[in-house]
């Protein structure tokens, strides 16, 4: 307003403030109705505004290893701006993470994080861990939530089902999240439960779980008992074994690439790795 | 995650009164040099944008919350946080923004102001010549004072303060409201103790007197040069009582992030910054008694320094009562055998222990027994070159902290922790470990709930219902549970019973060792009931909401 007001007399010129009114008007009805607002002050300047609500998504950080997955309200690319995001948003299928979107667009793992950050913030897009059947999850305190809100309730039921005629119900939904523990891979409790097994996808009820924050993913994280300064110094892999990175995390670093189940084969075989899950 | 968000930029101390209006005191100070070198510099883009919000912003101190933000795009610019902005400020703008603008209808009212990512937060106190009067009644009733003081006094009262105003300056970003209230409860503390002192004693009349002339004489032997200048509130904390009490006050929060102290050696002033000694950033007043309120009568106490360092922290007039209950807490025992021990109430126990959660010396946990289930904590740092490794060696010695940590990431009872025939560990030690651990906030416990959820019932709407018992339950659910096939003929009616009994906890709302409390049973009836009717039941285990973490989600 002040820079108009400097370039172009908004306020003091007699013409233009007669709009004034108006404009304000505008603002308060846009702002609380739609709660974003694009005022032309001028030919040649326009005014964006939009309401944040304060302290949204505000902590959300983003990792290589991260796996983005659109939310359901997500509409249309139209909305978007950034080319950037333009390019990521039809790699986002749930399955590809961070890392691997950013080799593909052929952008800075950074940006893509931005980005991704960006969309969490306007609560189009949300990050889960990476899914795989040796995975284990955990059980979080708002799974009674599940139990009391009808319409997560049927969203989860809506998801999940692999068939129409073949529905799980809500009991055999909660049986298998209840049943998510430290030590349980994903593989065991489909095991477990052959027979709900058979009718959800799988893929598809964990990450709706971490979703709405009724189970969390527990990471694997291998600790070396010897660790000490030239552990850090040696290129091995024992280097990221110092319990701030878990398994996910550092099939990333490394290199050569290896499988999980290499890893794991590393980790079990060497006595001086203990492992720890949270 | 750094707590220091929270710690306040500095402190100020300004009067108004008949001679006009100052700034005192203020903490932390600068070497004088630094300031002009800064204000020097032709490229700082704080100086700019400075005098333009700040002229906007002083002339309406009385709806501080708004920022004069939208225009300047340039003040994101390379700013790292207030502090270089406040440095920006001369004493003679502070001195006007504290005081001059505060009029009297401001006076005794909560004072924010928000300058760009600065906020000031005080509460200006008004003393009135009524006080003084009444203080000055009380005068010839005391003997110490010299007999010509109450002939001074009108003259004196005439040139007296009229207000005086302690602000805390504060990082605008990243701040809630809640944390600017704390500010401003110390803030209202502080003066009111000083406000009492001054009836009292003439406190403030004597410490402003002592800190004007400090300035005069700084500033004087400054102009006539010959050696470096100093700073007169450097010079003021020398000597002076009242600029000693605002750096301890300063000092005490950032380094602890709570005070103690006393004014004019007579009132004691406590205070304590929530957010910072519970490391919640976001834990505002009302989420931590809503936390204490949720206190159960099976919980229990874990003390989170010894016994004597909380007693030694105590204000001396500190009830007895309180100290003998520090001295038979134990995170084994849960409050109603506290209460017992203490011969006290259970009221007063939690009363008590709610005093000691607030403060951060203690913390609510589940008490320690074999049957408890552990897990890491996901905030757990576990890092293999940490502090808490060598401290947990130079303790147990024997076993590593990753070891345990290990055996403990598994779920399961405590007793099936440790191989029973180890021979470097007794339950004794695992105990103690397993303390040592929850203070350290490594482990936390996980409780199962338990949900009746009977086989093919679509409609879940009556696990919605508060007082939910046998009658209330639809006929559907009714029959599904006495189709139990496990229930055998003679044990039926007993089985039944007992499990008609448990139906208003089974919403998946409590724990297993709530409804143990709740019905007065053995861990071992209740599995068993449990597991006679498992099919209609549903079971979760995960931490309990209400104590391993402040919950913020019933709070608004």
């Amino acid at each position: 307003m002040s820079r108009t007001q400097v370039e172009a007399c908004l306020i003091s010129t007699e013409t233009s403030k007669i709009t004034l009114p108006e404009l304000m008007l505008r603002l308060l009805t846009d702002l609380n109705n739609l709660g974003r607002c694009s005022v032309e002050l001028n030919k040649s300047s326009t005014l964006f505004l939009k309401v944040v609500p304060a302290n949204r998504n505000k902590s959300a950080a983003v990792h290589d290893f991260d796996v983005p997955i659109l939310a359901s309200n997500f509409t249309s690319l139209a909305a978007l701006e950034d080319l950037t995001t333009r390019q990521i948003v039809p790699l986002i299928d749930g399955v590809k993470n961070v890392h691997q979107i950013s080799d593909e667009v052929d952008a800075d793992p950074d940006l893509v994080k931005s980005c991704v950050q960006n969309m969490i913030f306007y609560n189009v897009c949300k990050v889960v861990p990476a899914f795989h059947l040796t995975n284990v999850y955990r059980v979080m305190p708002g799974i009674e939530r599940l139990i009391f809100n009808g319409t997560l309730q049927r969203e989860c039921l809506k998801t999940v089902t692999k068939a129409e005629n073949d529905a799980p119900s809500i009991r055999d939904i909660m049986v298998l999240y209840g049943d998510m523990q430290i030590g349980i891979t994903v593989k065991n409790l489909l095991a477990r439960h052959t027979t709900i097994a058979n009718k959800i996808d799988e893929k598809k009820f964990c990450d709706f779980g971490v979703m709405h924050g009724l189970i969390s993913r527990v990471y694997k994280y291998p600790l070396y008992t010897r660790y000490n300064q030239t552990t850090v110094k040696a290129n091995t892999t024992l280097r990221w074994f110092n319990g701030a990175h878990h398994t996910d995390d550092i099939l990333q670093r490394i290199e050569p690439a290896l499988t999980i189940a290499d890893l794991d084969d590393r980790i079990e075989a060497d006595h001086s790795v203990v492992v720890c899950w949270k | 995650m750094s707590f220091s968000i929270l710690d306040p930029l500095g402190v100020f101390f300004s009067i108004s009164g008949a001679k006009g209006e100052r700034l005192l005191f203020r903490y932390p100070f600068e070497i004088l040099e630094g300031r002009k070198t800064r204000g020097a510099n032709p490229y700082s883009l704080i100086v700019t944008e400075d005098i333009k919000n700040r002229s906007s912003n002083a002339e309406n101190t009385v709806d501080s919350k708004r920022c004069s933000r939208s225009s300047s795009m340039v003040d994101d610019v390379g700013v790292p946080s207030g502090a270089q902005r406040l440095r920006s400020f001369s004493d003679k703008t502070l001195a006007h923004i504290f005081a001059f603008n505060i009029k009297t209808p401001l006076y005794n009212k909560k004072f924010v102001v928000k300058i760009d990512d600065v906020v000031f937060v005080g509460h200006p106190m008004h003393i009135t010549a009524g006080i003084n009067l009444r203080a000055l009644r009380e005068i010839p009733a005391n003997v110490d004072k010299p007999p010509q003081d109450p002939l001074q006094r009108p003259s004196h009262t005439g040139s007296s303060i009229s207000m005086f105003h302690i602000v805390f300056a504060l990082r605008a970003e990243d701040v809630s409201h809640f944390v600017i209230d704390f500010y401003h409860k110390l803030s209202l503390k502080l003066a009111l103790a000083i406000n009492h002192e001054e009836q009292r004693d003439d406190f403030l009349q004597k410490q402003v007197k002592g800190l004007t002339s400090t300035i005069e004489e700084v500033a004087e032997s400054n102009r006539k040069g010959g050696h470096s200048p100093v700073s007169p509130y450097g010079v003021a904390l020398g000597k002076n009582q009242l600029a000693i009490l605002l750096q301890r006050v300063y000092d005490d929060i950032v380094r602890e992030g709570r005070t103690s102290v006393r004014v004019n050696n007579w009132i004691n002033v406590s205070f304590c910054l929530l957010p910072k000694i519970h490391r919640d950033v976001e834990l505002s007043e009302a989420a931590l008694s809503e936390h204490i309120r949720r206190m159960k009568p099976y919980h229990g106490l874990l003390l989170l320094s010894s016994e004597q360092e909380i007693a030694s922290d105590l204000p001396i007039d500190a009830s007895s009562g309180l100290l003998r209950f520090l001295r038979i807490v134990s995170p084994l025992c849960n409050f109603q055998q506290l209460a017992m021990e203490a011969g006290t109430t259970l009221n007063q126990v939690f009363a008590m222990a709610g005093h000691l959660i607030y403060w951060a010396k203690a913390r609510l946990i589940f008490p320690v027994c074999e049957t408890n289930v552990y897990a890491i904590s996901p905030n757990a740092s576990i890092k293999v070159l940490s502090d808490n490794v060598e401290e947990f060696h130079q303790k147990f010695s024997d076993p590593s902290l990753l070891e345990i940590l290990s055996d403990f990431s598994m779920p399961q009872p405590l007793r099936d922790v440790v191989p029973p025939f180890s021979d470097n560990m007794d339950t004794g030690k695992l105990t103690q470990i397993v303390i040592w651990c929850l203070k350290k906030e490594l482990l936390m416990q996980l409780h199962t709930y338990v949900c009746l959820i009977p086989p093919d019932v679509k409609d879940l709407r009556y696990l919605r219902n508060d007082k939910l018992d046998w009658m209330s339950l639809p006929y559907e659910v009714k029959d599904k549970v006495m189709l139990n096939p496990l229930l055998k003929d003679e044990q039926q009616q007993a089985d039944f019973t007992a499990f008609m009994k448990l139906v208003p906890h089974l919403r998946g709302k409590v724990h297993l060792e709530e409804i143990m409390f709740d019905l007065n049973l053995k861990r071992s009836q209740l599995i068993i009931i449990l597991d006679k009717f498992r099919d209609v039941l549903v079971h979760a285990a995960h931490e309990d909401p209400n104590l391993q973490c402040f919950d913020k989600r019933n709070v608004p």
